[in-house]
């Protein structure tokens, strides 16, 4: 039997929580926005009148702690921009949390830079599960999160506004892909997949599928990998050895050159390519001798390849970067110093707009036209707009050899 | 005061036990909370009372029953995914996803507890160890269900309409609400549980089984029960933590997060509710400072340099070290205002040794003085 005591107390207690709820209101009423976008928040639409705040969670460490050389690039390139006296004077500023590879602690991240750090935008964010796990949140706080390393097909069609993606998205991949195996066998192909199961590697496995399908090659069954293998993927080549004279390899950068050292073992020669995060002379690396003739595309050019040692952004970049046995100069830092390239121009962009907000930011990553940016091949540009937001309209087709990739010709995708 | 109201609140005293009272007080805190706690900082109060949940029935297993588990993460993913996917796949609201999340967790506990009921000790730590390093592995196994390692995303229980919340803001008071709410509910239940004759079982089991049996405890019962409710606390706390950060992976209940959990049962203090709780923070702040000093791999060093002084500093968790602290407090001087303690006084009949003036009792003779004794 309850005793008196005990249930007028919890009377008490229920009637306390549901009357403050009901009759005095949560503590958001007051704050709920009046600018006419329910899902905005007021601030979003303030003027941005001190120095400017970026945002970045990066793989530090962790299994992906590769992709933390993103950051790294991207921070370069920031601290290059305020050496340079800022964007009109203004300085950047940049706060980089460790996410771990880890999309809940990712998003944990950016809860932290937007309510407490109160950046302005967020950006330079890497892999497709992190920026999945983030974009609600951006959305909903009404900030940018804009050159972020995903390919996702979501992401590129501007479903989270404000989102720029600035890998090149799953089907634009595949587009290169396939057009140059049709170009170097155009009757008759046959092409084996092996695919990391993840975002990534499932995402580029099944666009190049179904893109090659329609142009007339066949395609062996998928052959699947596990995401924490690290051994060779000796049944998939089994699978697929003498059958296919292409292999396309979707895997993770740790599990290409492991793939490719495997594949040298067999007396299969397919022509083979690598998925695009594996295209850096860094990961190539650990595959030696057995990486030449790899193929794969990409959207930046490899600041490692004689050929473009005199282009005046190879030697910005590279004074910039400097030799630090820490820094990954000719992998993933190239990258991130091409996204916060991208970042700067967006923010520039938003400036010009006359209103500099964190809403003129996300206006400004949907419009960019024709922007150039550091380490792009020649002619190529940034452009986006509200339901496209690859900025890429072409990829180049490279192959590597003497410890660099070399641009073969562009393919264009967009 | 009235006299009216004196007796009413002394009729409450006497017939209101205190945890009850506690817990209302509770409740009232974590409404009030977010009124008065940075917007993020609410975020990581609500990861943490998620976490105590959780370290709550790990601290049953462990610190009560003596039963090592190094799998428990699997338990907050079981409940994590299986509210989850209830609420993503099947389209369910989220209060009853987790509840039937916390009822399947309950009965894959009394499942666990099968070779518990043989197992002891360094065996019993091998299999648990087993069940979390399969966990994630099963995750991936069907991701047809689970999305595998690609991950399950906008899963945020958002706001009913009549809470007034909007934003993210909005999202993240909603968030710590519930976990908050469930914390109490959950810390008052735990409460009456260790303190009934279960409890009491629980310690018997603990300390001597042969001897809890002979005194008719059904120590297969109790291991058994032991194990449910961890896993039941441990499912409600995976789910309440995914469904206010949003996102559930296999990578946030693998071994790693199993060890962290342990850890912060023993660093918060085992076999006490309070320790728990304390175990919650531990397992949510000490990560947050650590990567605020260093980031990177290196932060992994220091996170566990920072767990090896705490052991050192406090071996009976820092809920013992607050104790202790507590009780040394009492003994110093009173503080200014209080009556002073009258100096001891010589008497000449005990060879002018001070006699302590409220015990009268005399305190033994220095080794000094008894050498000299003996040369003489």
């Amino acid at each position: 039997m309850v005793r008196p005591g005990r249930a007028a107390l919890a009377a008490i207690a229920v009637c306390t929580m549901l009357g403050l709820v009901t009759a005095c209101g949560g503590p958001q009423k007051a704050r709920a926005s009046g600018d006419g976008n329910s899902n905005c928040p007021s601030s979003a639409s303030d003027t941005i009148s001190r120095d400017i705040k970026i945002g970045v969670s990066a793989p530090l460490s962790g299994q992906e702690s590769a992709l933390g050389q993103l950051s790294v690039g991207f921070e370069k390139y920031i601290d290059y921009v305020n050496s340079q006296g800022g964007i009109n004077g203004r300085k950047l500023d940049v706060t980089i949390l460790d996410d771990k590879g880890d999309p809940a602690q990712a998003v944990a991240n950016a809860q932290k830079l937007i309510t407490q750090d109160q950046v302005d935008t967020l950006a330079g964010i890497s892999s497709t599960p992190q920026n999945l796990a983030i974009a609600p949140i951006a959305v909903q706080s009404c900030m940018a999160n804009v050159f972020v390393a995903s390919g996702n097909p979501d992401l590129a069609a501007g479903k989270y506004p404000g989102v720029l993606p600035a890998t090149t998205p799953f089907a634009a991949e595949a587009t290169a892909i396939a057009t140059d195996i049709v170009k170097a066998k155009p009757k008759g192909a046959t092409l084996g997949i092996i695919a990391v199961q993840n975002d990534t590697g499932n995402g580029v496995a099944q666009a190049v599928k179904a893109r090659a399908e329609a142009e007339g090659i066949t395609v062996l069954p998928i052959q699947k990998l596990d995401p924490t293998q690290t051994s060779a993927p000796a049944a998939q080549l089994q699978a697929l050895a003498n059958k296919a004279d292409f292999l396309q390899l979707a895997v993770s950068p740790t599990q290409c050159p492991v793939a490719l050292n495997a594949l040298a073992q067999t007396e299969w020669k397919p022509t083979t390519y690598v998925i695009d995060q594996c295209a850096f002379p860094s990961v190539m690396k650990a595959a030696g001798a057995n990486a030449t003739n790899v193929r794969s595309i990409t959207y930046c050019i490899d600041p490692g390849n004689p050929a473009y040692a005199t282009r005046a952004d190879v030697k910005t970049y590279l004074a910039a970067v400097g030799t630090d046995p820490g820094v990954d100069t000719y992998g993933y830092t190239a990258v991130g110093w091409v996204n916060g390239a991208g970042t700067v121009a967006v923010l520039k962009q938003a400036m010009a707009s006359g209103t500099f907000s964190r809403q003129s930011i996300i206006a400004a990553s949907q419009s960019l036209s024709n922007v150039s940016l550091p380490l792009l091949p020649d002619g190529v540009t940034a452009t986006t707009s509200k339901t496209n937001m690859n900025p890429w309209a072409s990829v180049e087709i490279v192959r590597f050899g003497d410890g660099h990739w070399t641009s073969l010709y562009s393919v264009h995708v967009k | 005061m009235s006299s009216a109201g004196g007796r009413v609140i002394a009729a409450a005293r006497r017939r209101v036990p205190w945890s009850l009272s506690a817990a209302v007080l509770g409740l009232v805190i974590v409404y009030y909370l977010p009124y008065a706690v940075l917007s993020f900082h609410l975020v990581l109060l609500t990861s943490a009372a998620g976490a105590a949940i959780a370290i709550m029935g790990l601290n049953l297993l462990f610190g009560y029953t003596g039963q090592i588990s190094v799998g428990h993460a699997a338990f907050l993913g079981l409940g994590g995914y299986g509210a989850g996917v209830l609420v993503w796949k099947y389209h369910w609201y989220y209060l009853p996803a987790i509840i039937v999340s916390v009822v399947l967790a309950f009965v894959v506990g009394l499942a666990v507890s099968a070779p518990a009921l043989r197992l002891r000790g360094l065996y019993l730590a091998l299999v648990t160890l087993a069940v979390g390093a399969i966990f994630p592995g099963l995750l991936r196994r069907f991701a047809d269900l689970t999305n595998g390692d690609n991950g399950i995303f906008n899963l945020q229980w958002q706001p009913p309409a009549w809470a007034g919340l909007y934003g993210l803001e909005g999202q993240q008071i909603w968030g710590f609400w519930i976990s908050g709410g469930c914390l109490v509910i959950a810390g008052l239940l735990v409460h009456n549980m260790v303190r009934s004759r279960i409890g009491r079982s629980l310690l018997a089991v603990r300390d001597h089984e042969i001897a809890a049996a002979a005194a008719g405890i059904r120590i297969s019962t109790v291991k058994a029960l032991t194990f449910a409710v961890a896993g039941a606390l441990g499912a409600l706390g995976g789910a309440l933590m995914v469904a206010s950060i949003g996102v559930i992976s296999p990578s946030q209940f693998g071994l790693e997060q199993s060890i962290e959990l342990l850890v912060a049962t023993v660093v918060g203090g085992a076999a006490t509710l309070r320790g728990s709780i304390i175990g919650g923070a531990v397992y949510v702040y000490l990560p947050y400072y650590t990567s605020q000093f260093v980031s990177g791999p290196i932060a992994g060093v220091v996170f566990g340099g920072a767990i090896i002084v705490a052991v050192f500093v406090a071996p009976d968790g820092l809920d013992g070290l607050l104790v202790r602290i507590t009780r040394l407090a009492g003994r110093l001087p009173p503080p200014v205002g209080r009556r002073p303690k009258p100096p001891a006084v010589r008497d000449s009949a005990l060879d002018g040794r001070e006699v302590e003036p409220d015990s009268g009792r005399t305190p033994a003779r220095s080794t000094d003085t008894q050498t000299a004794a003996v040369r003489s």
